[in-house]
């Protein structure tokens, strides 16, 4: 909690025992605004108070009087708590005492205030100073002292995310991140595509940054950064992280708390700034991991936009073009189209297309001279961010060609008719079975129809697996084996019942390639596979009950 | 070169303890993988090939019999696994070859392994009887224990460089005009390259 709410605070107490014993007051508590006329420095507090409690920010284009004591500015800073009642003294107290020694106390606490009000002015200024040159200062902002540490902490996060607005900012600066360091992709952008951030990404997912400049204006196809406009139909486009504590008509107090804790809990260090980019909220934490032989999906976009490998970049551009057409949605150019440098397929064929299109990158990056120096394990990773780039894309398309409507539904009965199965009746040792963990899992596989990437889902399956096996370890610590974990992956899988799971598998297997289902992550899917098999074809005998309590049970769940 | 084997046998005949074995053993100074015992991938030099070995466990009670083919149906060697103190498991063993070769042809290397040869004296699986079977379908066969740490490393050696030799005889014919994927199973070499290049307009990044 800043000192300065606890300030204001006990200044307002103390102006309102000594108002009190000079018996010019009312006997109710004095309002803020008379304490401030009071001053002979009016401020209108009570207005600038509640501007502040709808932003639940300090007003960076704040032009008041050098001096000016801005009370309102300090008692609605994010984490005051709502000022206390003033306490009554009795009326037998040695007034006159008291009185003095109040004053003083006062005039000793209107000072401070002053001071760290003055200080915080300074600090705006340097912001605006910030502001206006496109530059980030703010880690110079953040080595003061004591009770402006607070403050200064605020307005360092909110200098870097305006400096991050200002300056160098690269599309993938804001991209979602969440799991650890890898995207969900969704607005990540090798190209710089004007057309799709005109429009809104909620009403055309597919667009979601796949647009691609199809213009042919080929200086600027590489040119990745972003302007300000462009940050914030990005951002604006975002949704998750921030939004709720985003609501301009939340309690302030709410909002401050919610926010504060998120910070803490998330690493997210944003705040809403001035007025028109108060929704400038999700900066994720990009805390890089220790450099690893592996390429992230970062690294591996970042060295896509080096000049060296433009050719890839065209290359990808046209692939994926081809299939969703230069209004990115899938639809065929018109018939007149104006300078498309690719030819329009659509989603023709479009499985053997990635696949073969995927096998040709890999190869390309085998031999390309910009990616010869990331070694075999960067190799791999950088086949599979390419198939998650560009099936981020192509996700809606590449996802109405596999669907198949009539074995979702048919699984998902399936799973509800056999809701009765416990672990026990699929012989699980009890000392096993740990249903917390297991509703985890649950909830891992169920998160598999919220990512786009084919290698994303699978490893939503890759969790809810990993989780069951450290239940086996708290269960018996010895190793546990596929005897014992795939009847209880049938059961997690019942449980979990996720819509569209057999779209999802063959979506996974259709444009994942082979050679990822031939690590761990593939063992896992494939237990997926069979626990769905075996879903679709359990009957009494494999659960050992009779046919009648088989049927009965079935049954009672339909 | 990534080489898939899948670990068969039926419940208790000791594949989770052979696997988990061979996993300690070499991995001992590593963490341990979060799947345990199910999953391991085990680097493996076989003359001048560096072969990359992913061995899948499976679950061998008579129940998810039928969920076999799922696991096997693309791996290039099987590890059988029964229990020398136990004839029904030597019986399984059959039931899978016969399956093996019907399902994925004889592209599949399969290992017999006989374990728990530390309990020879419990011995139910008639040594001549295995010897002579595993030769008529063309398997190798090996004692191992899982508890004394017999056997293991020649078990998984033989399969390596069996399925490696296969793999190369593969790729020793090529693929005209592909180039021919360095690493990785066969079936990569059927994708079609042209996808990509051909609907793209050229691919010039060739």
């Amino acid at each position: 909690m800043p000192a300065g709410g606890e300030l204001a605070a006990k200044l307002l107490r103390a102006r309102q025992r000594s108002a009190e014993f000079e018996g010019d007051s009312s006997p109710g508590s004095t309002p803020l605004s008379e304490s401030d006329e009071a001053q002979s420095k009016p401020t209108d507090s009570s207005a600038r108070s509640s501007a502040l409690a709808s932003s639940s920010s300090f007003t960076f284009n704040d032009s008041d009087g050098e001096d000016d004591v801005d009370l309102a500015a300090l008692s609605s800073t994010p984490t005051s708590p709502p000022l206390p009642p003033a306490p009554r003294l009795p009326p037998s107290s040695p007034a006159a005492v008291t009185i003095k020694t109040l004053q003083s106390e006062n005039k000793k606490l209107l000072n401070l205030l002053k001071e760290k009000d003055s200080e915080i002015r300074r600090l705006k200024n340097k912001l605006s100073a910030a502001l206006s040159n496109n530059n980030s200062n703010a880690p110079s902002s953040r080595n003061r002292t004591n009770t402006t540490d607070r403050y200064n902490k605020v307005l360092g996060d909110r200098l870097s995310v305006m400096g991050l607005n200002a300056d160098s900012l690269t599309i993938e600066d804001f991209v979602e991140q969440p799991d650890s360091n890898d995207s969900n992709g969704k607005n990540d952008d090798i190209f710089k595509s004007p057309g799709g951030l005109a429009k809104p990404s909620t009403t055309k997912p597919a667009a979601g940054g796949g647009l691609f400049d199809d213009d042919g204006d080929d200086e600027d196809m590489y040119s990745y950064k972003s302007t300000s406009n462009t940050y914030i139909s990005k951002i604006n486009s975002l949704t998750g992280a921030g939004s709720t504590a985003d609501n301009p008509d939340a309690d302030v107090s709410e909002v401050s708390n919610s926010r504060s804790s998120n910070l803490d809990k998330y690493g997210l260090n944003s705040d809403p700034t001035t007025e028109t980019q108060s929704d400038l909220f999700s900066q994720p934490a990009r805390q890089q991991q220790a450099q690893k032989k592996d390429l992230t999906y970062k690294e591996f976009l970042e060295r896509l936009m080096l000049p060296d490998s433009a050719d890839l970049v065209d290359f990808i551009r046209r692939f994926v073009g081809s299939i969703l057409g230069p209004n990115g949605d899938g639809t065929p150019p018109p018939k007149n189209a104006p300078s498309v440098d690719y030819e329009f397929y659509g989603s023709r064929e479009i499985k053997d297309r990635c696949a073969g299109f995927g096998y040709h990158m890999e190869c390309t990056f085998e031999t390309h001279p910009a990616w010869k120096e990331v070694g075999d394990a960067g190799l791999s990773s950088a086949r599979n961010c390419l198939e998650k780039y560009v099936m981020t894309k192509i996700a809606d398309l590449a996802f109405k060609e596999v669907i198949d409507d009539e074995a979702d539904k048919q699984i998902q009965q399936r799973c509800k008719e056999l809701s009765f199965i416990t672990p026990a009746m699929l012989e699980v040792k009890e000392e096993i079975c740990n249903e917390t963990v297991f509703e985890l899992a649950q909830d891992e596989l169920k998160k598999i129809n919220s990512y786009r990437a084919p290698g994303d889902k699978i490893s939503c399956v890759t969790r809810a697996c990993s989780l069951i096996f450290s239940a086996f370890k708290f269960g018996n610590g010895s190793a546990a084996g596929a005897d014992e974990f795939l009847p209880v992956f049938i059961c997690v899988v019942l449980g979990a019942n996720v819509p569209r799971l057999i779209s999802n598998c063959e979506y996974i297997e259709a444009y994942t390639n082979r050679n990822t289902l031939m690590t761990k992550s593939g063992y896992c899917f494939c237990n997926l596979r069979s626990a769905i098999e075996f879903i679709l074809t359990a009957d009494s005998s494999v659960l050992n009950i009779e046919k009648e309590e088989f049927d009965r049970l079935v049954q009672e769940n339909k | 070169m990534r080489l898939k084997v899948v670990l068969l046998g039926e419940g208790r005949v000791g594949k989770t303890s052979i696997l988990f074995r061979y996993i300690r053993n070499e991995f001992q100074e590593k963490q341990q993988s979060t799947l345990q015992a199910s999953y391991m991938d085990k680097r493996i030099k076989v003359g001048s090939v560096d072969a990359q070995l992913s061995v899948w466990d499976t679950a061998g009670q008579e129940r998810f019999h039928a969920l076999g083919p799922i696991y096997y149906r693309d791996a290039d060697g099987a590890l059988l696994v029964y229990d020398i103190t136990n004839s029904e498991s030597f019986t399984k063993v059959r039931k899978w070859v016969k399956e093996l070769r019907k399902i994925v042809g004889n592209d599949i290397n399969i290992v017999i392994a006989g374990n728990k040869i530390d309990l020879e004296r419990n011995r139910q699986v008639s040594e001549a009887e295995v010897l002579e079977y595993a030769k008529s379908v063309g398997a190798s066969h090996f004692y191992t224990s899982a508890k004394q740490n017999l056997g293991l490393e020649e078990c998984f050696n033989e399969l390596a460089t069996k399925m490696v030799a296969q793999n190369k005889a593969k790729f020793a014919g090529g693929v005209a005009g592909l180039g021919v994927p360095k690493g990785g199973k066969s079936k990569l070499v059927v994708v079609d390259d042209t996808g990509g290049g051909k609907k793209s307009g050229g691919g010039s990044c060739c």
